[in-house]
C-alpha cells in the first residue's frame, strides 16, 4: 500500500491539475482580499468568509480531479491491468491511491490555509474592527473541517470510479455530490421549518429530504467557521459527531469501493 | 455533388440568415438594465447557486444590497431589497455588514418588519454584539411606537456592552423609553430589572424612586377607573379622588415633583411651578 501511496503522491505533484487547482486557489484568494473592500464594518471576516468558500472550492476540486487522475484515467487506458499484475491485492492499490490523495489535499489545504490567512491579515491592516476574526485555533480548526469534508467527497468520487465504466462520470457526480451534501443543511433546514410559509413545498418535499438526509452525509455540519469569524464556538459535542460522521461514511464508502475493485474484470 | 456541396450550402445560407437577422435585431429597442433591486431568488436556489455553500450565498446576497443604487427606487424595489436582505440573515444571520446595512436602510422606507426580523436574527447570532438589540428597540420606539418593547431591547444591549458608561447610559435610555410606555405594571417590572442588573449605586437608586412613582401612578390610574366605575364620569383633576374617598390622599412624588392629569386623562408629574399650566410639561 505504501508503495501506491507514494506513487500517487509523486503523480500528483507532477499533475497538470494540481498545478491548475493551485493557481485557481491563489486566484481565489485574490478574489476574497478584494472582497474586504466590500464591507463597511468586517473587512476581515468577510475576506476570511469569502475566502473560505473560495477554499472549499478549490480543495473538492482538487480531490475529484485527482480521484480522476489517479484511478480512472489508469482504468481508461487500461495501465491497472499492468500494476494488478504483480502479486498484488487490488485493496493495497486502491487504499493506497486513496491516503494519497488525502495528504495531497492536506498539502494543498497548508498552502492555501497559509496564503488565505496572510491574505485576511492583510485585508484588515487598515481598519481596526470591532469583532477581530481569530486566526488560531479555531481557524485552524475550520481547515481541519474542510479537509475531513474533501475526504468524504474523495471517498465518494473514488467508490464511483471502482465501478463507472465513464471516465467523467465520477468527476461529475463527485462534484454533484459536493454541493448536493453541502446544499443539504440549508435546505433541509428551509423545507423543515415550513420553507417560509410555502405549505405545499414544505409537504411535497419535506418526506423526501428526510430520506435523503439518510444517503447524503450533511457537509454543511463540517463548517465550522463561525468559529473564527465571529469567536463563536461550536458545540463540541455536534462537532465530534459530524467529524465521525464523516469518518464512518469515508469507512463505508471505501469498503464498498474495495468490494467493487476486487469483482471488477479489466478485459 | 449536390449532396456532396450540402454542408458549404447550409452554411451559406446560414451566413446569409444571420446577416439578414442581426440588423433586425439591433433595430430592437434592448430591455433596460436596472441597477435598483427587481429579482430575489428562493433561498434553496441561491444555495445552489452557490455551490451548496450557504455563507457565500449570504456574502453575495450582503454584497447586492451594499451595491444597490437608492437613489430611484420605488417601494417595490424596497421590498425586494427587504427579501434578500432577510435572505442574507436567514443563511447568514451572524452577518454584521448585512444587519447594519438593513437598519440603515429598510425601516426609513416602509419596510420595519424585515429590518426587525433581520435585527432579531443578529442579536440571537451574535450574543456578543450591543448593536442589533439597540437598533431592534430603537426601532421600535421610534417606528412602531412601542416603548415598552423598546424599552426591552434597549436593556438587552445595556447587558452586553463591556464599557461601564456606555452601560449606564443605555440602562437611563431604557428607563426613560419605557417610562414613556402606557403598560404601567410591565413598565414597573423591566424598571426593577434594570435596578437588580446595573452594578452603578447611584443609577439603582435612581431606577428605585422611578420605581416608586411608577406604583404611584399605577394607584392613581386603578383609583381613577373606580371611580369612573362608582361615578359614571372620569374626575376632572386628582383631588376628586380624595374628596370623593376613593383615594386617601394623593402619594408623595420620590423626585419632588406634582401629580396631575394630563390631557389623556392620565397621571403624569410634573413640576410644582407649572402645575397649573394646562398642558403639562413632563419631567424625568
Amino acid at each position: 500500500m505504501l508503495q501506491f501511496f507514494l506513487s500517487s503522491w509523486r503523480a500528483g505533484f507532477r499533475s497538470r491539475s494540481f498545478l491548475a487547482v493551485f493557481l485557481l486557489g491563489i486566484a481565489l484568494v485574490g478574489v476574497a482580499y478584494l472582497s474586504a473592500s466590500f464591507s463597511p464594518r468586517q473587512p476581515s471576516t468577510v475576506a476570511l468568509d469569502v475566502g473560505l468558500s473560495g477554499f472549499r472550492f478549490c480543495l473538492v476540486l482538487f480531490a475529484i480531479t485527482l480521484v480522476q487522475d489517479l484511478v480512472s484515467r489508469e482504468v481508461e487506458r487500461r495501465s491497472v491491468v499492468l500494476t494488478l499484475s504483480y502479486p498484488v491485492h487490488r485493496a493495497s492499490y486502491l487504499l493506497g491511491r486513496y491516503f494519497g490523495v488525502l495528504a495531497l489535499t492536506g498539502v494543498g489545504a497548508a498552502i492555501l490555509g497559509l496564503l488565505l490567512w496572510i491574505a485576511v491579515l492583510f485585508a484588515g491592516r487598515h481598519y481596526d474592527q470591532q469583532f477581530p476574526v481569530a486566526l488560531g485555533i479555531p481557524y485552524l480548526m475550520t481547515i481541519i473541517g474542510v479537509w475531513l469534508d474533501v475526504a468524504v467527497v474523495a471517498a465518494f468520487t473514488l467508490c464511483l470510479a471502482t465501478f463507472s465504466t465513464v471516465s467523467m462520470l465520477p468527476l461529475a457526480l463527485g462534484a454533484l455530490f459536493a454541493i448536493a451534501g453541502r446544499a443539504l443543511g440549508p435546505v433541509a433546514d428551509f423545507v423543515m421549518r415550513g420553507a417560509d410559509g410555502q405549505v405545499e413545498l414544505a409537504a411535497s418535499y419535506g418526506p423526501v429530504l428526510s430520506l435523503i438526509r439518510w444517503l447524503l452525509p450533511d457537509l454543511s455540519r463540517l463548517d465550522w467557521r463561525v468559529w473564527p469569524m465571529y469567536g463563536q464556538v461550536p458545540d463540541v459535542g455536534a462537532m465530534w459527531l459530524s467529524a465521525l460522521m464523516a469518518l464512518v461514511y469515508v469507512g463505508l464508502m471505501l469498503g464498498l469501493s474495495v468490494q467493487a475493485f476486487s469483482r471488477r474484470e479489466f478485459s | 455533388m449536390m449532396l456532396r456541396n450540402a454542408d458549404l450550402l447550409c452554411a451559406l445560407v446560414c451566413f446569409g440568415l444571420y446577416v439578414v437577422l442581426i440588423p433586425a435585431l439591433y433595430a430592437k429597442p434592448r430591455s433596460q438594465v436596472s441597477v435598483e433591486m427587481q429579482v430575489a431568488l428562493p433561498r434553496f436556489v441561491q444555495v445552489l447557486m452557490s455551490v451548496g455553500d450557504r455563507f457565500l450565498a449570504a456574502n453575495l446576497a450582503g454584497f447586492r444590497a451594499l451595491v444597490v443604487s437608492t437613489e430611484q427606487m420605488t417601494p417595490d424595489n424596497y421590498h425586494v431589497l427587504a427579501l434578500v436582505q432577510t435572505d442574507a440573515a436567514w443563511l447568514n444571520p451572524a452577518h454584521e455588514d448585512n444587519y447594519y446595512i438593513a437598519t440603515a436602510i429598510l425601516p426609513w422606507n416602509g419596510e420595519v418588519a424585515a429590518a426587525q426580523y433581520i435585527l432579531k436574527l443578529a442579536t440571537a447570532a451574535r450574543p456578543f454584539d450591543s448593536q442589533p438589540p439597540f437598533y431592534y428597540g430603537a426601532n421600535a420606539v421610534h417606528f412602531l411606537k412601542n416603548a415598552v418593547e423598546g424599552g426591552e431591547w434597549i436593556r438587552i444591549a445595556a447587558d452586553r456592552t463591556t464599557d461601564e458608561m456606555e452601560q449606564i447610559q443605555l440602562q437611563q435610555l431604557a428607563a426613560n423609553v419605557v417610562s414613556k410606555g402606557d403598560d404601567i405594571e410591565q413598565s414597573i417590572r423591566l424598571h426593577k430589572l434594570m435596578a437588580k442588573g446595573t452594578r452603578h449605586k447611584s443609577f439603582a437608586r435612581f431606577l428605585e424612586k422611578r420605581i416608586a412613582r411608577l406604583e404611584n401612578f399605577l394607584m392613581i390610574s386603578q383609583a381613577m377607573t373606580k371611580y369612573q366605575e362608582i361615578f359614571d364620569s372620569k374626575p376632572a383633576q386628582l383631588q376628586d379622588l380624595v374628596d370623593r374617598a376613593v383615594l386617601t390622599s394623593i402619594p408623595a412624588d420620590p423626585f419632588g415633583m406634582k401629580y396631575v392629569i394630563d390631557a389623556r386623562g392620565r397621571p403624569q408629574a410634573v413640576d410644582p411651578a407649572m402645575a397649573d399650566v394646562p398642558a403639562p410639561r413632563k419631567t424625568q
